[in-house]
């Protein structure tokens, strides 16, 4: 029936679906993070587990009145992973997150209070397990961040979902001063100290900035960046690292370095070795993209006994904030668009680099995406799945992301490695929606589920269905297979039209495509095919 | 014809041929062939219980073993259901070959 060009090209992606990133370990993530999996599980997770955590959540999704049944079915149709996936990524979103229209009443236990909790969780004011009820302490802690934004509960609640417009809110609404963060980090080596020990030069730079606007900067350039360590005012360093507002703000910012993939360590509010590497990183980072030489001085110095200042209103509003008003939806598109000319116009050695590196990218992002979420210390490691900021910052540079990639630069490769998750991520749900289609009209599409040693096997095709089984004792998973059935069912059609504009695309280009070519094409193709399928005003991440 | 027509021209001659619907339910060993595909092993006496759905006039045929019949009522039931559903399978299958015709016929 096909080519076989074309059907060397189907077996080919085949193959290549098993080296990409699926999204069960980042809904396991997800489940863990809305309490819906107790922390204390993470590190010996049991499926039934995960099957439990899934029902509940679908039912908490479907009570709830933050999604619409149309968006619900309409998500459905693209499949069952892919509804909670991006359900959960869409619920997890601190880039454009949901938006909550009233708060809960004391004592309300639902998505929505999970949701909240999980926000206070992730800015380090949620001590008590996702799950639990709304409470007193739920809306104390809303107050507090409430009272640094400088408006009501459910504003605040709101401007944390949304951490570059919350960075930029708090920005405009605090005096400079707030942002000269002092912070104690004990466990920091001999050498990192004396390595970012530049008070001279940050000094200067502070009188260059500042002058001697408020008594705190002349307090500072007097008692602080003074010549010899002896003569430091300790007291004044201890309490300005205690000041609750200031420590905020640096939690601000590790969530920042977390969320544009600088920093990979726990979200603990701990500014030790990683977090500090994190920073210079991203000051490396900047100055190699934007052809600039920012110094370490001008954001960071150690002081003394463990003491660091930081200079946090530079690193945010140089860094974190993005000013152009560019979509993300655009910004992907237009970053794509940019690799693929690019690529089209390479000489045959820049095409079998960038195609060699791209390879190298996408075997790390696979090793990571295999690896199950874990706890430590009592704090969950993950990964931030969201790409929308970044995206928007990608644009900036979307013209030296080819060569980066080309070149293997490898002081953008931790950066590469979090903007190209999501699209090889779609490139899998892509190839999986053409294997599956051309599966069924191909009568080879199985479902299977089993529990121990028993098994359900159904086989499709245009023509009829088959269940084969192992024994009479399934009774326990035939629900579960029927629900798997119609979900699949549901999918076909949209499966069908990926894999429809997919074999056009192998018809057309058959002779020309190369593999970079074609994944990227797949990628165009998937997600136009989503957007029509999809037609509603939530963006499909 | 190109190759592109060729497969429009199968898939909706395969559309017209969907008169009849199958539907089947087997119990036994089952194995993983050379092919790695999963397959039933050879020698055994199968239990199962098929449907044949035809489309044009409705009727419906249904053979049973005996010992399926008593020994898994709910399997029957499972059976029943998706036999409850095959216009809709049907439909949704006619459906979702059309779906690739025409996208297939819009990109071109």
């Amino acid at each position: 029936m096909i080519s076989n060009a074309t059907a060397y090209i189907v077996s080919q992606l085949e193959s290549e679906l098993k080296t990409l990133p699926g999204r069960s370990n980042e809904i396991v993530q997800h489940l863990l993070e809305l309490g819906y999996i107790s922390l204390q599980k993470t590190n010996a997770i049991r499926e039934s587990d995960i099957a439990l955590a899934k029902e509940k959540f679908l039912d908490d999704v479907l009570t709830s009145d933050l999604f619409e049944n149309t968006y619900i079915e309409k998500l459905l149709l693209t499949g069952h992973d892919f509804l909670m996936s991006t359900l959960l990524r869409q619920l997890t979103d601190i880039d454009e997150g949901m938006t909550i229209e009233k708060l809960p009443l004391t004592g309300e236990v639902s998505l929505k209070t999970r949701l909240i909790h999980y926000r206070l969780d992730i800015f380090g004011l949620w001590p008590l397990d996702i799950a639990v009820a709304f409470s007193s302490l739920s809306l104390l802690n809303l107050k507090e961040i409430a009272g640094y934004a400088g408006c009501n509960e459910l504003e605040a609640l709101n401007l944390i979902a949304d951490i570059e417009k919350f960075t930029t809110h708090l920005l405009k609404n605090h005096e400079e001063e707030k942002f000269i963060l002092v912070f104690k980090s004990p466990k920091v080596s001999e050498k990192t100290r004396n390595n970012l020990d530049r008070r001279h030069p940050f000094k200067r730079q502070l009188i260059e900035d500042f002058g001697d606007k408020t008594d705190y900067f002349r307090y500072l350039s007097k008692n602080i960046l003074v010549n010899n360590p002896n003569n430091v005012d300790v007291n004044f360093l201890q309490k300005e690292a205690l000041d609750p507002f200031k420590k905020f703000v640096l939690r601000l910012i590790q969530v920042h370095q977390w969320k544009d993939g600088f920093y990979s360590g726990l979200l603990d509010s701990d500014m030790g070795e990683v977090t500090l590497k994190s920073m210079l990183d991203a000051i490396e980072f900047y100055n190699n993209s934007e052809n600039r030489n920012i110094k370490i001085h001008r954001v960071l110095t150690y002081v003394h006994q463990g003491y660091f200042i930081f200079n946090g209103l530079f690193f945010l509003q140089e860094y974190m904030v993005e000013n152009d008003q560019l979509t993300a939806k655009d910004g992907e598109q237009k970053v794509l668009d940019n690799i693929l000319s690019q690529l089209v116009v390479s000489d045959e050695q820049g095409k079998t680099d960038f195609s060699s590196n791209m390879n190298k990218l996408k075997n790390e992002i696979y090793s990571e995406a295999e690896q199950k979420p874990s706890e430590r210390k009592g704090f969950l490691q993950r990964i931030y799945f969201g790409v929308k900021g970044l995206i928007k910052k990608a644009f900036r540079f979307a013209r030296k992301i080819f060569s980066w990639i080309k070149d293997k630069v490898m002081k953008m490769w931790g950066f590469l490695k979090t903007l190209f998750r999501t699209f090889f991520d779609n490139l899998a749900m892509g190839i999986r929606a053409f294997v599956d289609g051309i599966n069924f009209l191909f009568g080879r599409k199985f479902i299977e589920s089993s529990l121990g040693n028993e098994m359900i096997v159904s086989k499709f095709s245009i023509d009829g269905d088959s269940v084969s089984i192992t024994s009479g004792q399934i009774s326990k998973i035939l629900e579960t297979h029927l629900q798997t059935i119609d979900y699949n069912i549901k999918s076909m059609k949209f499966t069908l039209a990926v894999a429809g504009g997919i074999l056009k695309l192998l018809m057309e280009m058959v002779s020309i495509l190369t593999w970079p070519l074609l994944m990227f094409n797949i990628i165009k193709i998937y997600k136009n095919i989503s957007a029509s399928y999809l037609d509603f005003k939530a963006e499909v991440i | 014809m190109s190759k592109i027509d060729e497969i429009l021209q199968k898939i909706e001659n395969g559309v017209k041929d969907l008169t009849t619907l199958k539907i089947q339910t087997v119990m036994g060993k089952l194995e993983i062939d050379s092919n790695k595909q999963i397959d039933f092993v050879t020698g055994q006496e199968i239990d199962g219980i098929i449907s044949k759905i035809d489309l044009i006039d409705g009727d419906i045929t249904t053979q049973i073993t005996e010992k399926f019949y008593q020994k898994y009522p709910e399997l029957v039931q499972f059976h029943q259901s998706r036999e409850a559903k095959g216009h809709e399978i049907i439909e949704g299958n006619i459906m979702a070959l059309g779906t690739i015709v025409s996208t297939l016929k819009e990109m071109f």
